[in-house]
């Protein structure tokens, strides 16, 4: 009362009181809390409303627009005396109080405020003493410091000596090093650890060349002699032929690396190599043609520049070989001999091109071969003439059957091994005993995979009906081969190859997109502790991160595979999809029940449901954006499904899911048109987590739509930021 | 799956039975991960299926196939405390097996003895012969070696691996040695070698290492593919299959690991699962998820390989 009281006098002078008193009294009145209105009042105190205080004025005796003669007026007309009695014993007990209240407030402050002045008289006799500490601290310091510069300067002269000591010592086991060089290099030499001597004698080779002719005259003669002997060395491994390829591409680098003239161990090699293929020219039956090309690629490798060189030999190689097949024309051969001996000759060209396609051997056969042909023309002709009518014409017809099987074989060839290029590129590579290690699997682009699986398609429906055609109309015909080795070109078995490829492709895309969302799917469903979860304030961030996937695939699908003309695919995705092969196996289950009737009913319902979602999300993909998205997009929801299941929810963790859901199921309409099959798999993930909840209590729609329409806001806040 | 008997014919069992499962226990069908079969009962052809229910009270049934193959027999059906995510019987004593389960936070894992049976086929109480409770994370599975009797058994949590000294008779079981995974990311799985007492193969988010349980030393690894299940072949030795993520099913020797000896196709979306045949090394039973959740008729994706 009494508080009350002088806040009301002090209210009464409102003017009188400057704004310092005045929050300092609102601060005490609100920390002793008289009363909350009255401190919700404190801000405006300066005229009390007159309605409140008249509104009640028996209860405003706590407020600061307390008046006490209204106060006094209403008491006095409301009540009897008995009341006023009663309400005057009340009052004097409360003043008793509120004075020992007071009392006791004030005796505690002054309490306080003596400790306090002890405290800070304590603080003042303990910085004192601290003062003298701190001086006697400081003069320490400086007397370690000075001592630390004298302890520098005495041992600066020795620090120079040392100094110089030690750059004398790396000089003196430079100069070892020169002098052991020779009996080092005899020691490499025995090892035939010809790379580490090469890199010792170039190393010495400066001080060599500076004080060669003084100090160290015998020890660079000894070091040289060695050398030489290396030199010796390299070149015979050069020249022999037993030696690995790679080692004898080493030998010549380390004799370029001595400044040995490589030129001249290149042209005489090139030069046996030229007698070597002489001597293949008269007698073929010495070197085989793989030889050769073994040669020619180790010397492809050995002088990375000779490949001009070598062309030339294996064009004048080849050109030597065709005259011959001419003068054997003029000679009338036996036309198979004819034939053979081509054939022959075709397949060493194509083993050489191998080694070195820039020497376009291939093409410079068939133009031979062509000039062949117009030679055996003319041949026949003249023989026309001259009346002899033998195998000539025979002879033509088979050649030219022969170039045939040659140009669809070569298509054929062409196709299979683009097909095993392809799987190569994608990482699925089966033929893992190749040298070349397979691409690892993470690093393949995904784009890559599809671009390759539209290739395909592209391939099987365009350019192979092309190419038939070109076939049939230019190099129909053919079948000089013996039927043994099969026919040549199969448009029908190259279309099943890469038709079946293009699908494998397609579905090594999916797999790959919906690895990667797996991953992060899995991410997110592991880390958290579910059953502690707390309340969803918003849409979980890993929706973002998904729609970001989805969106990339989109992107990519766009640019990659045709769009198809919107259509609505419900009707035969529900219909008539149940397949011949569950079927009976569906029969047979619901026989199986027959004895809990009552049930089946229900599993009736329930199983042919499962049925119909079954079949919806794994139906076939097709090349068309639709599609693949959907596919994608199916996998997806049905892998969240999968780890919703394997999580045991707490009501939060459920209501987290029921909104992250909620949300994608709006956001996703956008990039699939099969609305309906999505929804269910949403719902499916709802179920799923409320079948896993201990406490399912779903969000109310008010609380999921304010939710997700913050969210969208904040999306719409941040999409023109980001463009 | 069976002890070797049939082949097509366990694929039809196992469909029965988790129609079985669904049907007998309450009005809606009720989920079931794990089924078992009683390797050490010679006599007749049993399963042990355990429910997966947060709500409602679980069970493990002992499923009996009739000696004519046609009918499935209901021969337990047995209280169990919590929901069931790991069920593995006992290879040399059919009325023993071991659950793994959760409530809600913890995991827990335990051998259980089923009683005696006089004729009543409702007898409610299962007798719990020891806990494995060493365990702190996620306990993924226990492991009992495949073939026949012996006196250890394996248990794997997401971090370590334990191998306990168990005796049946005095209802009691002792750590004997604990590997830890360290650096490896969690543990999801494994497989114990018929072939070798001392090997077991563990699987983790993406690799899968083999393990010398002497000195609890991980030996050789396959890195980089997210492994789901594995297992031995139980007729030739060093040969595993595994279901992965990317590749559905894959055949590898132990003793080239750098490339599988095959690849064969899986399901459309996930193989979760995957099983030799026990007499028939070269039958594969492979299952997606579905399967192994087994509700309904989800598990006529059950895929059987042969190669």
């Amino acid at each position: 009362m009494a508080t009350a009281g002088g806040a009301a006098a002090a209210a009464a002078s409102p003017q009188a009181m400057d704004e310092k008193a005045r929050r300092t009294r609102d601060l005490l009145a609100s920390f002793y809390n008289t009363d909350p209105s009255a401190a919700a009042a404190a801000p405006s105190p300066a005229r009390p409303s007159p309605t409140a205080a008249s509104a009640s004025p028996l209860d405003s005796i706590n407020l600061t627009s307390f008046d006490p003669d209204v106060y006094m007026d209403v008491l006095v007309q409301q009540s009897n005396l008995e009341a006023l009695l009663q309400r005057h014993v009340k009052m004097a007990a409360e003043i008793k109080n509120l004075d020992t209240d007071l009392q006791m407030l004030v005796y505690e402050n002054y309490n306080k405020f003596i400790s306090a002045t002890d405290t800070i008289k304590r603080m003042k006799t303990n910085i004192v003493g601290m003062e003298t500490n701190m001086e006697q601290l400081l003069s320490k310091i400086t007397s370690v410091q000075s001592r630390s510069d004298t302890v520098n300067t005495s041992l600066f002269d020795k620090r120079e000596n040392i100094e110089k000591l030690h750059r004398t010592r790396n000089l003196l086991r430079k100069v070892q090093f020169i002098y052991d060089l020779p009996t080092r290099l005899n020691k490499c030499i025995k090892a035939e650890a010809y790379a580490d001597a090469v890199r010792f004698f170039t190393g010495a080779k400066p001080i060599f060349e500076a004080y060669g002719d003084t100090s160290f005259h015998d020890c660079k003669k000894a070091s040289e002699e060695a050398i030489d002997l290396v030199v010796q060395h390299l070149q015979a491994k050069l020249y022999s032929d037993s030696e690995p390829i790679e080692s004898r591409a080493e030998a010549v680098v380390l004799l370029k690396q001595l400044n040995f003239p490589v030129d001249n161990l290149k042209s005489n090699l090139l030069e046996k190599l030229e007698d070597c293929l002489l001597n293949f020219q008269n007698e073929p039956t010495q070197a085989s043609i793989g030889d050769i090309s073994k040669t020619f690629r180790a010397y492809l490798i050995i002088f990375p520049d000779s490949e001009k060189r070598l062309i030339e030999l294996a064009q004048a190689l080849f050109t030597n070989r065709y005259e011959t097949v001419r003068e054997n024309l003029r000679k009338r051969i036996p036309s198979t001999d004819l034939l053979a001996m081509l054939r022959s000759l075709w397949e060493d060209a194509t083993t050489i091109d191998e080694v070195i396609s820039e020497a376009a051997l291939p093409a410079f056969s068939l133009e031979n071969t062509v000039n062949i042909k117009w030679e055996v023309r003319r041949v026949t002709a003249a023989n026309f003439h001259g009346n002899k009518q033998d195998g000539n014409t025979e002879l033509l017809v088979k050649l030219r059957d022969l170039i045939i099987d040659w140009v669809q074989e070569g298509f054929q060839d062409f196709f299979q091994k683009l097909d095993g290029h392809f799987h190569m590129l994608s990482g699925r590579s089966k033929s893992f005993s190749q040298e070349m290690e397979p691409v690892q699997i993470d690093k393949v682009p995904t784009a890559l995979v599809l671009m390759l699986a539209q290739l395909c398609v592209f391939i099987e429906q365009t350019t192979i009906p092309k190419v038939t055609e070109e076939l049939a109309s230019s190099f129909s015909g053919g079948g000089a081969r013996s039927y043994e080795y099969g026919p040549p070109f199969v448009p029908g078995e190259i279309c099943r190859l890469y038709r079946s490829s293009g699908e494998k492709f397609l579905h090594h895309y999916i797999n790959m997109k919906t690895q990667k969302i797996s991953k992060l799917l899995n991410k997110r469903f592991t880390t958290p502790v579910w059953i502690k979860h707390k309340e969803p304030r918003e849409v979980n961030m890993f929706v973002d991160l998904l729609l970001l996937e989805f969106n990339g695939v989109v992107s990519e699908v766009k640019q990659i595979l045709p769009g198809l003309i919107r259509r609505h695919r419900h009707s035969d995705s529900t219909g008539s999809t149940t397949s011949s092969r569950s079927n009976p196996m569906r029969e047979d289950m619901l026989n199986r029940s027959n004895t809990h009737r009552a049930r089946s009913q229900f599993l009736e319902n329930h199983l042919a449901k499962l049925f119909e979602q079954k079949m919806e999300i794994f139906t076939k993909v097709e090349y068309t954006q639709e599609s693949v998205i959907s596919t994608v997009l199916k996998l997806c929801l049905k892998s969240l499904q999968e780890f919703v299941r394997l999580q045991t929810f707490n009501r939060s963790g459920f209501q987290q899911i029921q909104l992250d859901m909620e949300f994608l199921k709006s956001s996703l309409k956008e990039f699939v048109d099969d609305e309906a099959a999505i929804s269910f798999l949403l719902k499916e993930v709802n179920n799923a987590a409320h079948e896993r909840c201990l406490d399912p209590i779903p969000l109310e729609p008010p609380i999921l739509d304010k939710l997700i329409s913050a969210k969208l806001a904040k999306i719409k806040e941040q999409s023109p930021n980001m463009q | 799956m069976a002890s070797g008997r049939a082949t097509f014919l366990d694929l039809i069992v196992s469909l029965l039975i988790l129609a079985h499962v669904a049907t007998v226990t309450g009005v809606e069908p009720t989920y079931a991960r794990c089924i078992a079969d009683v390797r050490a009962d010679a006599g007749s052809t049993t399963f042990l299926a355990g429910t997966l229910s947060l709500k409602e009270e679980n069970e493990v049934h002992l499923i009996r196939l009739s000696p004519a193959e046609s009918e499935l027999v209901c021969d337990g059906l047995f209280y169990h405390p919590n929901e069931i995510w790991d069920l593995k019987s006992c290879p040399f004593d059919h009325r023993v097996f071991s659950t793994v389960y959760t409530s809600g936070e913890g995991y827990g894992a335990s051998v259980w003895k089923i009683p005696e049976l006089y004729g009543q086929s409702n007898s409610p109480q299962l007798e719990q012969l020891f806990t494995l409770d060493e365990h702190k994370g996620k306990i993924r599975c226990v492991l009992w070696w495949p073939l026949g009797k012996h006196d250890k058994l394996i248990s794997i949590d997401d971090r370590n691996i334990f191998l306990w000294n168990i005796d049946a008779s005095n209802k009691s079981a002792k750590v004997m040695q604990k590997g830890s995974a360290d650096m490896l990311p969690n543990l999801r799985g494994g497989a114990w070698d018929p072939h070798n007492h001392n090997s077991v193969a563990t699987i983790t988010d993406s690799s899968l290492h083999c393990w010398d349980l002497r000195s609890m030393k991980k030996s050789n690894a396959i890195e980089h593919a997210h492994f789901r299940d594995v297992d031995y072949n139980p007729k030739k030795q060093n040969l595993i299959a595994t279901a992965e993520d990317e590749f559905g099913i894959r055949l590898w020797d132990l003793r080239m690991l750098k490339h599988p000896l095959k690849n064969l196709p899986g399901h459309s979306h996930w193989t979760w699962a995957v099983r030799h045949n026990p007499e028939h090394d070269q039958l594969i039973l492979v299952s997606p998820p579905h399967y192994t959740s087994a509700r309904g008729l989800y598990i006529s994706n059950v895929l059987f390989i042969v190669y």
